[in-house]
């Protein structure tokens, strides 16, 4: 087979597996399997909706993470954006609790951005030796930043009044909303396209940041431009997912890591896969957490089912990676 | 002159790399830069490639332009450039490595053709980039250097050839001469004096940061003068070819 047609056929596989994972999780439900009522479709499509939009922008959040860092690692979760963009909405809705409802008038959505892309830029000012980004320090940065955030959290957490604190200790576990926030969902859709279309555009120019500074500049890319847009946006996307949905673990990394197996390196397809991909595997994660259900403990929060299935995939990356990067 | 270098200047950090460095060259010549490890050379042309980062002063004028001054895109229509290096940190083919010539700039597919036959890379195209040897790489870095030159222009090389067997470097110093005929102005970083003497036109000569020598090959590299500057001694070989410049090995004393 050739490249072309290897590549043609792995189109029509991502938009299939797309599609059955929809269609599943339209028919799942409390009660097993069957197309739902009138009444109740609204409920899946609302899940569906924040399904497809946070899994959507956290595979091309962290497709662009990979071109920022030139590490095949690097995802929202692991490098500790989605906890940083977990404690900054909790103490958002702390403040909220206080009186200064005005912090998170948007849904949460600036304070997610915030908070994401500071603890991106956290991580990457540790990560650094000798000038260079070392993508074992990288690693460990993001996993010092997370800990941190999700001890803070669980800090703020105890702050709450404890009418607020189930909900908030919910959503830090991961959950698909049924009836979603309509101001977070509009407008994480609309940053998604945003970005997905500014990733279409610049996709080349994230081929050419996969070469050495040098060869990047000399190539003819604003290097500088384009890696402050990428933290920027990409923090963005992942804030946007958090605020929908709470922090997700291992779709950001494992979505452009299968797009990448199927279409090859280049950006022009992987800025497009990915996103679709990682919808695809949030809303599957959600039918397969309906679908088996934890004898005693009713049904698992998504978070969990996406780290059971995104962590061995994580860890045979890193040994076929072996700490290569940057 | 279409290169002219007025009193550049490059630091890294605290430490001033290059020094007040003032030549010229004309177009359609090759230009290899020569010195010993840390005088300054990589300094000396990423600054003139616009890729280093750090601080700079003086003035470096292509064609009457000022490069130092211009938008990445515009200086990466003027100047190719190889890196001493070369990374690549994605499963890229050794295709879409040439391809990325046009990531910013537009090239098309003829650019990209014309390049790898310029290179005769074509039986390395469909490989993964990566598990080629060092000197296969060396000739597809500089193939997408061919692919985003447009003759006429500025090719700035960084020890290119470093890497490849003495087949590779014949063949790509027969298509640097090429270019270099077709009206390009050709800077390369050298280690090899004698490839140096074989390809050039013309030599400049850093040490400690400063321009040591420049001008026509035979006059920079005459052999009591390289012995002076590298410490070793020099002969000029060759019999009934051209004679080239070339160490002569001595049994060291202990």
């Amino acid at each position: 087979m050739t490249v072309a047609r290897f590549r043609a056929a792995s189109w029509l596989l991502i938009v299939a597996v797309a599609a059955i994972a929809v269609v599943l999780r339209l028919m799942l439900g409390a009660r097993g399997w069957a197309w739902p009522s009138t009444d109740i479709v609204d409920l899946r499509l609302g899940a569906l909706a924040s399904a497809a939009v946070a899994g959507a922008s956290l595979g091309l959040s962290g497709v662009l993470l990979q071109a920022l860092l030139r590490n095949p690692l690097a995802s929202p979760f692991v490098l500790g954006l989605s906890s940083g963009a977990g404690l900054a909405i909790s103490m958002g809705a702390l403040a909220a609790s206080w009186g200064a409802a005005w912090v998170v008038a948007d849904g949460g959505m600036a304070a997610a951005t915030i908070g994401s892309a500071l603890a991106l830029i956290v991580v990457v000012a540790a990560g650094r030796r000798h000038g260079a980004i070392d993508p074992v320090t990288l690693l460990l940065a993001g996993v010092v930043v997370a800990s941190v955030a999700g001890a803070l959290t669980i800090l703020v957490q105890y702050l709450m009044p404890p009418s607020s604190r189930g909900d908030l200790m919910a959503w830090a576990m991961g959950r698909i909303p049924e009836l979603p926030e309509r101001v977070p969902l509009v407008v994480g859709a609309a940053l998604l396209a945003a970005v997905s279309w500014w990733s279409v555009v610049r996709a080349r120019w994230l081929d050419a940041a996969c070469t050495a500074d040098d060869e990047a500049m000399s190539l003819g890319v604003d290097l500088s431009g384009l890696r402050w847009r990428l933290v920027v946006l990409s923090g963005a996307l992942a804030g946007s997912s958090v605020v929908l949905c709470g922090p997700i673990a291992f779709v950001g990394f494992v979505a452009p890591h299968v797009a990448r197996l199927m279409l090859g390196a280049g950006h022009r397809g992987l800025v497009v896969a990915s996103p679709v991909l990682g919808a695809a595997l949030l809303i599957a994660a959600d039918a397969l957490r309906l679908a088996v259900p934890l004898p005693g403990a009713g049904k698992l929060p998504v978070a969990v089912v996406t780290a059971i299935l995104g962590g061995p995939i994580f860890l045979w990356v890193l040994r076929r990676q072996g700490g290569r990067g940057t | 002159m279409s290169l002219v270098i007025d009193d550049l200047s490059v630091w890294h950090g605290a430490r001033e790399a290059v020094r007040g460095v003032t030549v010229s060259a004309a177009a359609g010549r090759i230009v290899a830069v020569i010195g010993r490890n840390g005088s300054g050379k990589s300094s000396l042309v990423r600054a003139l490639a616009g890729v280093h980062a750090g601080r700079r002063s003086g003035w470096v004028v292509w064609r009457g332009r000022e490069l130092t001054s211009c938008s990445a895109a515009d200086r990466a229509r003027s100047v190719a450039y190889v890196a001493q290096r070369p990374l690549v940190a994605a499963d890229f083919t050794a295709r879409e490595v040439i391809g990325l010539a046009g990531a910013v700039l537009p090239r098309s597919t003829e650019h990209v053709e014309r390049a790898i036959d310029a290179l005769a890379v074509r039986e390395l195209v469909d490989r993964p980039f990566a598990a080629l040897s060092g000197g296969e790489q060396q000739r597809v870095v500089l193939a997408r250097a061919f692919a985003q030159h447009d003759p006429g222009g500025l090719l700035i090389l960084d020890e290119p050839l470093n890497a490849m067997d003495l087949s590779e470097q014949h063949r790509v110093a027969g298509a640097l001469q090429c270019l270099a005929s077709a009206g390009s102005l050709v800077l390369v970083v050298l280690h090899d004096l004698a490839l140096a003497d074989a390809l050039a036109h013309e030599v400049w000569w850093m040490e400690a940061g400063r321009l040591r020598a420049s001008g026509p090959r035979e006059s920079v590299l005459g052999e009591a003068a390289l012995g002076a500057g590298f410490g070793v001694a020099f002969e000029r070989v060759g019999g009934n070819l051209r004679p080239i410049v070339a160490p002569r090995c001595e049994p060291t004393a202990g």
